[in-house]
């Protein structure tokens, strides 16, 4: 009897968390999938129709707007993060020295991080304006010409959008890999340092290898999160000019909210969740590999 | 004295209490607050500067909730799906009307209820019958009468002898004479014309010309025509047009656009009618007193010039079905739509909305504003008596997406157009079957003949 109201108590501690959970994460899970399979127009008062796998083969196989916007996605997201990796190593190698104004300059390149993307892409639109902007006001001044038309223009567009995403979520990168870099002991690099080795090859064979772990944490977190742009996209370009920057998040926003084809809207955001599911088993297993070794 | 001091506060309570009575006696939903849903700054400016006098008028408080014309729709749409009740007024374009109209509350009962005169026969005819009502029942008082306008820099066409464009073939070449160069001394280059090409709602800059050219939506079987011959000509001049807009322009949209002809950057362009009070605010323009206003180009048709500029949306203030203050949302729209109060807010340039009102085009007053504000006036109307209706049924937010997707791929250069028309059609046939066919069908024609009977029918261009 005793035993059985102890655990009666202790599932009574969890039973709030477990219907939270439910309420916030399993079922609106559960009520996306099923919607997936219907067709359900809220412009129309018919209801859900059943539509099998319908939904999954039209955007399978013949939206190639939903195609297009992918392989969008795909070269805005690889670019902005190699780029943000990179820049990010770069600060992080820089901030792990002994550096004067180290604290303030620290602070300074983590404040984008902490802007609303809406309120950053505001500022970037004001910023690439042709004639009124300060970019090419800078650039005037320097004697480039008129400089670039940054979001009016198909090519170079997309790189506009990358290099927001490059200013606001480099110092996420930075601070990871800063975090890493000072996690690893000193007594290897003093070691290679000794027998001969040059500071380069210290950094390939020593401190690259590891930080190995926090590079794929940070790459698995904002390849999983720039599969989701779509703040910068909506405020800058609408995804133009033409499809240059319609990403996917984009287009499922316009399926979902605009045309309100919520069935079809909800098997998109399915097919994206499997590709980012994907990537991150991918991640998942070179860590484990990692482990292993 | 002492007496006579109390006397007088006595006198002086009675006054107040009496004062304050007969305030909110004005209105049986006095002590109210009402949620009003509106495009922000600067539509909403109109609001917050009039609110006070509501509440002086009638004891109904406003709550203000602003957001962009970008977001409206779906916001609008999921909370009239939710059934929040949030809104008791909201503004709304026309073009939406098809698909909230179930959400939205019938006007006529509600200001016969509270016997309020709207002044239904003053309002402009076309946006009383297309952009007010959906299949005959009366939802909208419009709160923004918008039309294209061709606005040109008059003392620079003046000064090089230039005539200005009638057909969009003369508007092409004037862009081009007028590109590149710096014609008004200021010591920086020029462009030749300026228009709205962001991705979001640059339809209606295609859809003038396509109209013009003969085109209309759909045939009476809904047929796209859209990639007919008229769409070509419509997007041939838009890409020709292209190299003598400012660098930069397929991001641009309203304000960009806005800022290129207040600022003199550009010769002439096609923009909405709130520009022209615009030009005229010393606060905002360089160029006071050098702005003119015409019809929007046109298509030549066997000597015979077809104007058909776009009534490009404008706003309805409307009421969710589901406000639980209906009445005193009807009273607000009845004071905000006022005649006198109405006035007030489109002769103001920071409130970028333009008369509806047939008693606005004639106002001494609005007339006298500024030298050529009679122009202005008669420019609009000039232009409404030639407009072209936006499509209105259900999904127009749908088609008009498919189409702007198409047409800015050809703008950017990454599309064949007659590939990108034939696409746009292909998606609109989608679209139509999706919401089903003979529904559509039935709408359309609905529409369709109320056009014909302004004397707008498709007619194939031979060109």
């Amino acid at each position: 009897m005793k035993s059985g109201r102890k655990k009666l108590k202790r599932y009574s501690f969890v039973l709030p968390a477990v219907i939270l959970l439910i309420v916030i994460t399993i079922f609106p899970l559960v009520y996306s999938l099923t919607l997936s399979f219907f067709h359900w127009d809220l412009r129309r008062p018919l209801g859900w129709r059943f539509a099998g796998f319908s939904n999954y083969a039209r955007a399978l196989f013949s939206d190639h707007r939903f195609h297009r916007s992918l392989i969008t996605t795909g070269i805005i997201g690889v670019s902005a993060v190699l780029l943000e990796f990179l820049l990010g190593l770069g600060l992080a190698l820089l901030l792990s020295r002994k550096l004067v104004g180290k604290r303030i300059l620290t602070t300074l390149l983590v404040m984008p991080v902490m802007i609303s993307p809406v309120v950053a892409a505001l500022m970037w639109r004001m910023l690439y304006h042709e004639k009124y902007g300060a970019i090419n006001a800078i650039l005037r001044l320097l004697g480039f010409g008129t400089g670039p038309s940054w979001l009016g223009s198909p090519h170079l567009a997309p790189f506009s959008v990358v290099l927001v995403d490059a200013w606001q979520w480099t110092p996420l990168f930075m601070m990871i890999l800063l975090a890493g870099l000072q996690s690893i002991p000193i007594e290897p690099h003093e070691s290679a340092l000794v027998d001969g080795a040059s500071r380069p090859q210290v950094f390939w064979h020593i401190t690259l290898p590891m930080l190995k772990l926090s590079i794929i944490a940070a790459l698995l977190i904002r390849l999983v999160d720039v599969i989701k742009l779509f703040d910068t996209v909506f405020i800058l370009t609408s995804g133009g000019p033409g499809s240059s920057t319609e990403t996917v998040s984009y287009y499922v926003y316009l399926v979902g909210f605009r045309f309100f084809r919520v069935g079809y809207a909800a098997s998109l955001s399915y097919l994206l969740l499997a590709i980012v599911v994907v990537i991150a088993l991918g991640f998942l297993r070179i860590l484990r590999r990692r482990e292993v070794g | 004295m002492r007496g006579r001091i109390k006397i007088v506060l006595c006198l002086m309570a009675v006054l107040i209490l009496a004062g304050t009575a007969g305030v909110f006696a004005q209105s049986p939903y006095a002590g109210e607050t009402i949620t009003v849903a509106v495009h922000a700054v600067p539509h909403a400016t109109a609001v917050y500067n009039f609110q006070d006098q509501f509440l002086k008028e009638t004891g109904i408080k406003v709550k203000v909730i602003e957001m962009t014309a970008d977001v409206m729709y779906e916001k609008y749409m999921t909370e009239f799906i939710g059934g929040t009740g949030a809104y008791d007024v909201v503004q709304m374009n026309p073009q939406w009307l098809a698909d909230t109209s179930p959400y939205l509350a019938p006007l006529k009962p509600l200001a016969d209820k509270e016997g309020l005169d709207f002044k239904l026969d003053d309002l402009v005819p076309k946006f009383r019958d297309l952009y007010c009502s959906w299949l005959g029942v009366w939802y909208g008082m419009p709160w923004d009468g918008d039309v294209h306008l061709l606005y040109y820099r008059k003392d620079i066409f003046d000064k090089l002898g230039i005539e200005v464009p009638k057909t969009w073939k003369e508007y092409r070449d004037t862009a081009s004479f007028l590109n590149g160069w710096d014609w008004d001394d200021d010591g920086e280059i020029e462009y030749g014309c300026t228009e709205y090409l962001k991705k979001d709602r640059m339809y209606w800059w295609f859809l003038d010309r396509f109209a013009s050219y003969g085109g209309v939506y759909f045939d009476e079987d809904m047929n796209p025509l859209v990639n007919t011959k008229s769409g070509m000509m419509a997007l041939k001049n838009m890409v020709e047009c292209l190299p003598y807009m400012p660098p930069g322009s397929l991001s641009w949209s309203y304000m960009e656009v806005r800022t290129a002809l207040v600022k003199g950057d550009a010769a002439m362009g096609k923009q909405w009618t709130c520009v022209g009070k615009a030009a005229e605010n010393p606060e905002e323009s360089k160029v006071v007193g050098k702005m003119n206003y015409a019809l929007v180009p046109g298509a030549q048709w066997d000597g015979e010039i077809y104007y058909r500029p776009m009534i490009a949306g404008g706003w309805d203030l409307t009421i969710p079905k589901d406000s639980k203050k209906k009445g005193a949302a009807i009273t607000f729209l009845h004071f905000i739509t006022r005649p006198d109060i109405s006035l007030q807010i489109v002769m103001d340039p920071n409130t970028s909305l333009d008369p509806y009102r047939l008693s606005h085009y004639t106002s001494p007053v609005f007339r006298a504003l500024w030298p050529t504000a009679g122009d202005y006036l008669d420019a609009i109307n000039a232009n409404l008596d030639k407009g072209f209706p936006d499509l209105l049924i259900p999904g127009t937010a749908e088609y008009m997406n498919a189409l702007t997707y198409e047409i800015t791929q050809v703008l950017a250069g990454t599309k064949d157009a007659k590939k990108a028309l034939d696409d746009a059609a292909k998606a609109w046939n989608e679209i139509t079957d999706n919401l089903d066919r003979e529904t559509q069908k039935k709408l359309w024609n609905g529409q369709y003949d109320a056009m014909k009977a302004l004397g707008i029918v498709y007619k194939e261009w031979k060109d």
